[in-house]
């Protein structure tokens, strides 16, 4: 499909013109980065507006990438950076933006450098648009490695207690994947003598060495940004360490980025020479899931909570993802909506909730007694994330859990076993949170969310059961 | 008839939702009250006409899945959506009118939903419909529950019954590639799995029914108000148990032993649910032991044939409703007194309540004798004497024998308002109405009955009410916690402390970071040191140099 407006370019282009407004506001004690949260928000629900224009352009049946774009980058060596979209990642790119932009929300009480921390997270959602929109293999690896760069400066900035371990854990695990992912798009390169379309790495012809090699590479450079052992620490530690919804949403945002990529690359025949290997990766994925699921049931911390519940979810969508059909992506695509959008209202509640207890030097427990209308949302958030008929996550987990299932039985029930796991846990943290026996007296001074916040959780909310209904609600 | 049914359920139901929190909530609980008597009228001629009515939309058109709602209207659907609209009406009406109630449009706005989904569940003919209203229902139910630790229970025991369902009809879906509930018949190929799919199917109505072993969130719904707890035990979780059963009956018909699995869990379910009614001191725990009694005789019934249960379900649900009903009256008479144990010889001043159990007992044993033809007899008659035992037992120690009240409770002491009672005479009429008088020997079981009720040969009993042990116990529960929950939280932590912590923390990442130390020490004393250490770092390189060329000239 072509049209007049470059809508590709525009959607990460919007996001950059925040930057630079962002960075030109005016900051100090008086506005406190309020003008450049307004800037922020502004540009977020404008590319949201513009995403809403694509959807009504994108013809949902079709296969492959619509509205391309093309734009010749060297001459010598000839490469040309390509974007296209399909709705797999219209999904991704309006659920990314929706989760930052309640993220935006939940750390607008941000005092001390709020400037900062918006322009970097217009930064990382520029790149991250980018990298969802990439339908080359250089672009794709550009905005891969380009979107490291905010999330260094965010943890660096506002990575808690342990930032600096943090980030010389986050340093070394991405330094990683970047050298893997630079040499397996270098030699894809060199033995095609062109930039490749995504869609069709798993069409190159190579030799078995390099085959193993390429994608021995393009797994590693994967998996070093899911949560799967043995690279699940990083982004585990920084989880527990967080105290800024957007810092923790955005940080949470980079398994995506290594499960997209498994999507994108990941041929659905998988050579013969790697069939050994997908056992493996398997095993261990499923390993990882109960090992995070069990770890989140018994800590205490809500966010290591959130955390493993994003990460088991995560896992089960690579999992999806490793199966020998199309069908399925859209499924996954549909569930990943929802999913982000959850993970992301949970976490600004949760964050809310734990800036009242250390504010009035109080104990969680029924909290939320004392904030009906946090409560309220906090509930429908909880089981929306279990997998009651709340969302879209209810219908397309179902989908793809019955393949899970058919392609190997035992795996299915473990997948399910920690499904249940993590429900298990964000359940029993809901309760103790709403406990009655604990609303004493000290919970008189919590001040619940404002009206304000309430109305727009109240129409995210409604949005998600929207999508329960209809998935694709919102294409007119 | 029944989508309009649906679609303004659903419509009222969340009006109701949104104007819970207007003052006027007790006049437009009356209003709603009288809409589903409306409802109940038209589905009753709907029945008596033998309507037949096809409707159907898609909900989903995936390329994967094809999802169409069935609403379809026909004789035996009418049947069984009458029963449930009347016991939904009924228990909007004690909502109305119960003065512990002070969310009354809320839970009847609620109720209005569920019974939306209880058609939903009737009319289903794929098993997305189905897990879709059940799941829908679940959530209702957990919003009805106002008691925390119920609603921890509650969710627990229901999200494992969930989860159940859920990889059924996921497993069941991939494997025959139809969501039809007809598929089900044909469920026993080679490369299928009937009977996991059937334990699954078991495990999850079990624990919605309240059936023994899987009772904990059924059983923990005694620290709600008496009206809600009927609301739930009636229209609700349940209830949603056995149509379950009655929907997806042919998966379970290719399995060997079935009929013994209802009969054991049945059996002792009803023999748990005797013993805990006559055990236990608090009425409300009295009262849904009684429930538990009611489901698990309708699981046995079960194991004779799904067609016939489907007959005997409104009048059953019809009878435990009732008697339900009277205990939350007899608890509102005693001024909310609701130990047993406090209670004795209040027939003088309750006597219309005690008239109630009477008649409730006459009708009781001429239902099912009337039904024990098409059932088993030796099942019915043995639920019906177990049942009676413990309803002769506590009826003895309400209103017969020695009175242990104390002055607050005989001050006020009077029968409930004949508001209340009406309702459940009306139900009782219709029944002898429908079923005809009792014979002879209906009149003799009843008779002895009200004989065993006055002699009170099981008072010696009363004496465990005094065990404090037994009152509170919760064996269940800790035995679940002992060999289930424990070891799960034993093996997060051990895997966390000796995984993340020890392995990855303490071994992987600190001999990383020491060992980068310790290369910049070298490397950094190499730079800036003596000219020794700079003629190392020459012959290092030179070394490596030699090494190469090595290499090269001798592969």
């Amino acid at each position: 499909m072509t049209t007049s407006l470059n809508f590709l370019s525009t959607i990460i282009a919007i996001p950059f013109i925040g930057v630079l407004f962002a960075l030109t506001a005016k900051d100090d004690d008086k506005t406190r980065g309020r003008n450049a949260f307004n800037v922020s928000v502004l540009a977020v629900i404008t590319n949201l507006l513009v995403l809403w224009r694509i959807a009504a352009l994108l013809d949902i049946s079709a296969s492959g990438l619509q509205l391309t774009e093309r734009y010749d980058w060297l001459e010598n060596p000839k490469i040309s950076i390509s974007l296209g979209i399909d709705i797999f990642s219209l999904l991704l790119i309006v659920a990314v933006h929706a989760a930052v932009l309640i993220g935006m929300f939940g750390a607008r009480h941000n005092k001390e450098d709020g400037k900062a921390l918006m322009v970097f997270s217009l930064l990382f959602l520029c790149m991250i648009t980018g990298f969802f929109t990439a339908a080359d293999i250089f672009s794709f690896y550009i905005f891969f490695e380009a979107m490291l760069l905010p999330l260094f400066m965010i943890i660096g900035m506002f990575g808690g207690l342990r930032k600096q371990s943090v980030l010389s854990r986050f340093f070394i695990y991405n330094l990683l994947g970047a050298i893997f992912l630079f040499f397996a798009t270098v030699i894809l390169y060199n033995y095609q003598a062109a930039n490749i379309a995504l869609n069709d790495v798993s069409k190159v012809n190579l030799n078995m060495k390099l085959e193993i090699f390429v994608w021995g590479a393009i797994f590693i450079s994967f998996l070093s940004r899911i949560p799967i052992w043995p690279f699940h620490y990083w982004i585990s530690s920084i989880s527990t360490g967080l105290r800024n919804p957007l810092v923790f949403i955005i940080t949470n945002l980079v398994p995506l980025t290594g499960v997209y990529g498994f999507i994108r690359f990941w041929p659905k025949t998988v050579p013969g020479v790697l069939s050994y290997f997908m056992i493996i990766l398997e095993i261990i994925c499923v390993i990882s899931m109960l090992f995070i699921a069990l770890i989140g049931m018994i800590n205490k911390d809500f966010q290591y909570k959130i955390f493993s519940f994003m990460t088991v979810w995560y896992i089960i969508y690579l999992l999806a993802a490793f199966l020998p059909t199309d069908t399925v992506l859209q499924n996954i695509g549909y569930a990943l909506f929802s999913f982000l959008i959850i993970a992301g209202g949970l976490e600004v509640l949760s964050n809310h909730m734990e800036k009242q207890q250390e504010s009035l030097d109080i104990s969680s427990g029924g909290i939320l007694c004392a904030m009906p209308r946090a409560s309220r949302i906090f509930t429908f958030f909880v089981l929306a994330s279990v997998g009651m008929p709340l969302s879209s996550m209810f219908l397309n987990n179902f989908i793809l859990i019955a393949n899970l299932l058919d392609k190997n039985i035992r795996m299915g029930f473990l997948v399910i076993f920690a499904i249940m796991v993590v429900a298990a846990g964000l359940l029993q943290e809901l309760y103790r949170l709403k406990d009655t026996e604990c609303s004493l007296p000290d919970k008189s001074g919590v001040a619940d969310i404002s009206y304000k916040a309430y109305i727009i959780l109240l129409i995210i909310c409604a949005s998600l059961v929207l999508t329960f209904i209809n998935p694709l609600w919102f294409v007119v | 008839m029944i989508a309009k049914l649906f679609f303004t359920l659903l419509a009222v139901g969340l009006a109701a939702e949104v104007l819970a929190k207007v003052r006027f909530e007790k006049i437009l609980s009356f209003l709603l009250l009288c809409f589903l008597a409306l409802w109940g009228v038209w589905i009753f001629e709907a029945e008596s006409l033998g309507l037949v009515d096809k409707f159907s939309f898609h909900w989903i058109d995936a390329s994967l899945m094809l999802v169409n709602i069935n609403l379809n209207t026909t004789p035996d659907i009418c049947r069984l959506v009458f029963a449930l609209l009347v016991i939904s009406t009924l228990s909007v009406f004690y909502n109305t009118f119960y003065k512990a109630e002070t969310e009354k449009l809320r839970v009847n706005g609620l109720l209005t939903l569920n019974l939306a989904m209880l058609v939903s569940i009737i009319c289903s003919q794929n098993f997305m419909q189905l897990l879709t209203a059940v799941c829908i229902m679940d959530v209702i139910c957990l919003l009805m529950i106002n008691d925390i630790e119920s609603k921890r229970r509650y969710a627990f025991y229901n999200l494992l019954a969930d989860m159940g369902l859920f990889t059924l009809f996921a497993l069941i879906w991939k494997q025959t590639g139809s969501i039809d509930l007809s598929v089900l018949e044909k469920y026993h190929r080679p490369g299928q799995y009937p009977e996991l799919t059937s334990g699954l199917l078991l495990l999850c109505v079990f624990i919605k029914s309240g059936i023994v072993l899987c009772h904990g969130g059924f059983l923990s719904l005694a620290s709600l108000t008496f009206n809600r707890i009927l609301a739930i035990s009636y229209c609700s979780a349940p209830i949603v148990g056995i149509l379950l059963l009655v929907k997806t009956y042919p998966l379970l018909e290719n399995i060997r032993y079935m009929k013994e699995i209802f009969l054991s869990f049945g059996g002792a379910t009803l023999l748990w649910g005797c013993v805990g009614s006559i055990v236990l001191d608090n009425i409300k725990d009295k009262a849904l032991y009684f429930n538990q009694m009611i489901y698990a005789f309708l699981l046995g019934a079960l194991a004779f044939g799904a067609k016939d249960v489907d007959a005997l379900l409104p009048l059953v649900l019809f009878l435990g409703f009732v008697l339900n009903a009277v205990w939350m009256l007899t608890a509102i008479s005693t001024s909310n007194e609701l130990f047993i144990s406090n209670m004795g010889g209040f027939i003088r001043p309750l006597k219309l309540l005690f008239v109630s159990i009477m008649l409730w007992s006459l009708i009781f044993v001429e239902v099912l004798s009337l039904r024990a033809t098409m059932l088993n007899g030796v099942w019915t008659y043995g639920f019906a004497a177990i049942l009676l035992v413990a309803l002769a037992h506590i009826s003895f120690q309400i209103f017969l024998g020695k009175s242990n009240a104390d002055e607050r409770v005989l001050a006020f002491l009077k029968n409930p308002p004949l508001l209340n009672l009406l309702p459940l005479w009306i139900i009782c009429g219709i029944i002898i109405w429908q079923i005809g008088k009792p014979s002879m020997q209906i009149w003799i079981i009843w008779v002895a009955f009200v004989a065993f009720c006055f002699a009170g040969p099981l008072r010696t009993l009363g004496k465990v009410y005094d065990s404090e042990n037994l009152q509170e116990a919760d064996w269940l529960h800790d035995f679940y916690q002992t060999v289930l929950v424990a070891p799960i939280k034993i093996l997060g932590r051990v895997l966390w402390l000796l995984i993340d912590f020890l392995i990855i923390e303490r071994t992987i990442v600190s001999s990383l970071t020491s060992g980068s130390n310790l290369l910049v020490r070298v490397l950094d004393r190499m730079h800036t040191g003596s000219a020794f250490s700079n003629a190392g770092y020459v012959a290092l390189g030179l070394g490596l140099f030699a090494a190469i060329i090595y290499a090269k000239v001798y592969n």
